[in-house]
């Protein structure tokens, strides 16, 4: 089977820093899902941050072989779903309507078509009562699903979550992990939660000051570098 | 049947209009034009003791304004201008229980208001509460640290609510464009316009009109 | 100052509501082709920060505390295009939301605090910054914003209402002055902050400090010369009373009854003397601190 993100040799360094990112290899299947582990500072935001070319450094990244460069970003962020760590940076627009749309009207799906495709997505993930709130008033688990219906409409081939399980209580986490689990696509899970990680994803790559140590099945990756 | 928000911002500058057009200290013909206000407030779906409560709440500036004209020994000024501030911003008020902020800000939009400007009053909606939770945050901390009076602590609050700001505009870019932001943000919100709104508008209009200059 | 609804005239709305329309569409243009796309969520999020600051009291006397306006912070930071249209966002979210300032009354207040005000503000930091004082502009910028903006203000209530005297004008001068030069310090110290927190503090010393408040005493003494009471004070109501003001004086005084008579302006003649004794008593200050030893601080 083709890699689904396939990349070679990466390297960064941020204008006011040393290097992040030290020549990272990395593949990604369709239909797999694979956790990012590490401490803080390893590198493991700014590599996901290249997958849809937020970040671009040197190397090669591709993704559904399509190389990242800044004519194919509008096709790449198709592919790639992104939700960030911060839920309220996420859900920038003043109703979760209007920002569960957005990405589609970026598509050029029309006004129309795009409302009523949000609204379906809301309504399966149990938020359609809250279509005309502003995002503030909405739980830190509401924000998490909301933020995940803005992103999962756009119908994206690889879904990339930058710690999912922040401000979450235990029963969010679990329905979030229930949630992905019935989620068909691709997944990268960056987060410091074992437990999450083993329940989401099959295998996990380890960072560490901008290189990945091992990449195994999560449990065994989870055990050898002791990160419960 | 809910008005389009352009015909009820319309309707609402011709009543302020109307009012504001009127000599200081014709105050039968402002008690006529109160009425429209008045008999609205009776008609519609709005909480009415709150609304007239909140509409006095905010008239200190009128009763300066008032105090001198009496002090002046003009009191049909005096009357007039506390008058005229109560029934405008109880106008201001009904309005905005009919129609919300965001929508009587699109309707802004659809009547000429530059779209930049309002997609900056949309950004200032979504994150007043945001930010606000975070100054009270930081104004708890300085509480339990004993620094409520603490120049210091107020400037660095003041500065890292800006810095704040600063890195969460980068996080809300970054999210905009992960989900494809191309520079231009589309419009999601339809405003249709109805026979219904036209029939209220001239209606509207005409009444203000009406008791404005014919009474 | 934020105006309500019920105020202002006819003619002053529609003068002022056209000046602001021009001014609006004009700066949102600008703003738009000036601000990089990356920025458009920064234009929102500082307008919400100005609403957050007003949370934030800031001490600046016994028992008497102030908060950042905002108008000059923003000016310095973002320019004064996006400065403008913020400044208008919040206006207008003001007046929908809180009931601060009329809907209508926009036409006014937007013009005073959004185009007035912002470039009142951006002007002397702008200038002063080409000299290598931005924080003497800062705070001139932040103090001239507020204290003109709400003179515009109060002359729109005045030629509306009719009801202001020579007595409340001095009255709500002085006010301003003082919220002007509160605003100076607030944003000044604001900026201070920041420029800590992202390391760009320069380690300069307090001295633009002191020119700060002496520009801020000028300035206060060239407006309040416009208000001056032509009436005895007490001291030569009494030396009336008791008929010894025409005594004659042992020394010459250099600028009798404080005018400079060489001048032909009246206004120069009256306020230069207020000005040159206002350098005198700063020059000796300045000398008396640089000589005379400081007694231990706690």
């Amino acid at each position: 089977m083709g890699c689904l993100i396939r990349v070679r040799d990466l390297r960064y360094r941020y204008a006011d820093s040393g290097p992040v990112l030290n020549g990272i290899d990395f593949d990604l299947k369709a239909g797999e899902s694979t956790a990012l582990l590490g401490s803080n500072g390893s590198g493991k935001t700014t590599f996901a941050l290249h997958l849809n070319g937020i970040l671009q450094g040197e190397g090669e990244v591709e993704v559904a072989t399509i190389r990242v460069t800044t004519a194919t970003l509008e096709e790449v962020r198709r592919k790639v779903g992104f939700v960030f760590q911060s839920s309220e940076n996420q859900l920038f627009l003043p109703t979760v309507l209007e920002d569960v749309m957005f990405g589609l009207l970026n598509q050029g799906v029309p006004a129309e078509q795009a409302r009523s495709r949000a609204m379906e997505m809301l309504e399966r993930l149990h938020l359609a009562s809250y279509a005309n709130r502003n995002p503030f008033h909405l739980s830190a688990g509401e924000k998490r699903r909301a933020a995940i219906a803005g992103v999962l409409v756009m119908s994206p081939e690889v879904l990339i979550l930058d710690e999912p399980t922040t401000f979450l209580d235990p029963p969010g986490i679990r329905e979030l992990a229930a949630m992905l689990n019935q989620l068909p696509m691709a997944k990268l899970i960056i987060t410091h939660d074992s437990r999450f990680a083993i329940d989401t994803t099959t295998r996990a790559s380890f960072f560490d000051k901008g290189r990945i140590l091992a990449d195994g099945p999560t449990r065994d990756i989870i055990q050898r570098f002791d990160w419960f | 049947m809910k008005l389009d928000p352009r015909c009820a911002l319309l309707l609402l500058l011709s009543y302020l209009i109307a009012l504001a057009s009127i000599q200081p200290g014709a105050n039968r013909l402002l008690l006529t034009l109160c009425a429209l206000p008045v008999v609205l407030l009776f008609l519609s779906p709005v909480p009415r003791a709150e609304l007239l409560a909140q509409a006095a709440y905010v008239l200190p500036f009128s009763f300066a304004i008032a105090a001198v004209a009496l002090l002046r020994g003009n009191t049909a000024q005096a009357v007039f201008f506390l008058l005229r501030s109560y029934i405008s911003i109880l106008a201001v008020l009904i309005t905005t229980k009919l129609a919300t902020t965001l929508e009587l800000l699109r309707a802004m939009e659809r009547l000429g208001a530059p779209r930049f400007l309002i997609v900056v009053c949309e950004f200032v909606i979504r994150y007043i509460e945001v930010l606000r939770k975070e100054a009270d945050s930081m104004r708890l901390a300085a509480l339990c640290r004993g620094a409520a009076q603490s120049k210091l602590i107020a400037a660095s609050s003041l500065g890292m609510l800006f810095v704040r700001s600063l890195e969460r505009s980068t996080g809300i870019h970054n999210a905009m464009l992960a989900r494809g932001f191309n520079g231009s943000l589309p419009r999601a919100y339809p405003m249709q316009w109805r026979l219904a709104d036209t029939v209220a508008l001239a209606i509207g209009i005409a009444g203000i009109a009406t008791l404005r200059w014919a009474a | 100052m934020h105006i309500p609804d019920g105020i202002l005239s006819a003619p002053i709305l529609a003068s002022f509501g056209a000046a602001s329309s021009l001014g609006v569409i004009y700066s949102a243009r600008k703003a738009e082709a000036t601000t990089l796309a990356h920025r458009i969520p920064l234009l929102g999020v500082l307008g919400a920060f100005v609403f957050a600051a007003q949370m934030v009291n800031f001490p600046v006397g016994p028992g008497a505390s102030g908060h950042l306006l905002g108008g000059a912070l923003l000016a310095a930071t973002i320019g004064p295009w996006a400065a403008s249209i913020t400044m208008t966002a919040i206006l207008i979210i003001q007046a929908l939301m809180f009931q601060d300032g009329g809907v209508l009354a926009l036409a006014a207040n937007v013009f005073n605090m959004a185009i007035l005000g912002v470039w009142l503000a951006w002007l002397p930091f702008r200038a002063l910054s080409k000299i290598n004082q931005p924080r003497l502009g800062l705070f001139l910028g932040a103090l001239l914003s507020v204290l003109l903006s709400a003179v515009l203000a109060l002359a729109q209530v005045s030629l509306s209402s009719r009801v202001m005297t020579q007595g409340l004008w001095v009255f709500c001068l002085g006010l301003f002055i003082v919220t002007g030069a509160i605003e100076g310090f607030i944003t000044l110290a604001a900026w201070e902050a920041i420029e800590r927190l992202e390391g760009r503090a320069s380690g300069q010393t307090r001295k633009p400090m002191h020119l700060a408040i002496l520009a801020a005493s000028i300035a206060i003494m060239l407006i309040g010369v416009f208000f001056a009471s032509g009436a005895p004070d007490v001291l030569e109501y009494f030396q009336t009373q008791a008929g010894i003001s025409s005594s004659a004086t042992p020394f010459p005084a250099l600028m009798p009854d404080y005018e400079w008579a060489n001048l032909n302006v009246e206004w120069l003649r009256k306020s230069s003397a207020g000005a040159l004794g206002l350098l005198a008593a700063f020059a000796i200050s300045f000398l008396i601190s640089k000589f005379v030893p400081r007694g231990q601080q706690d």
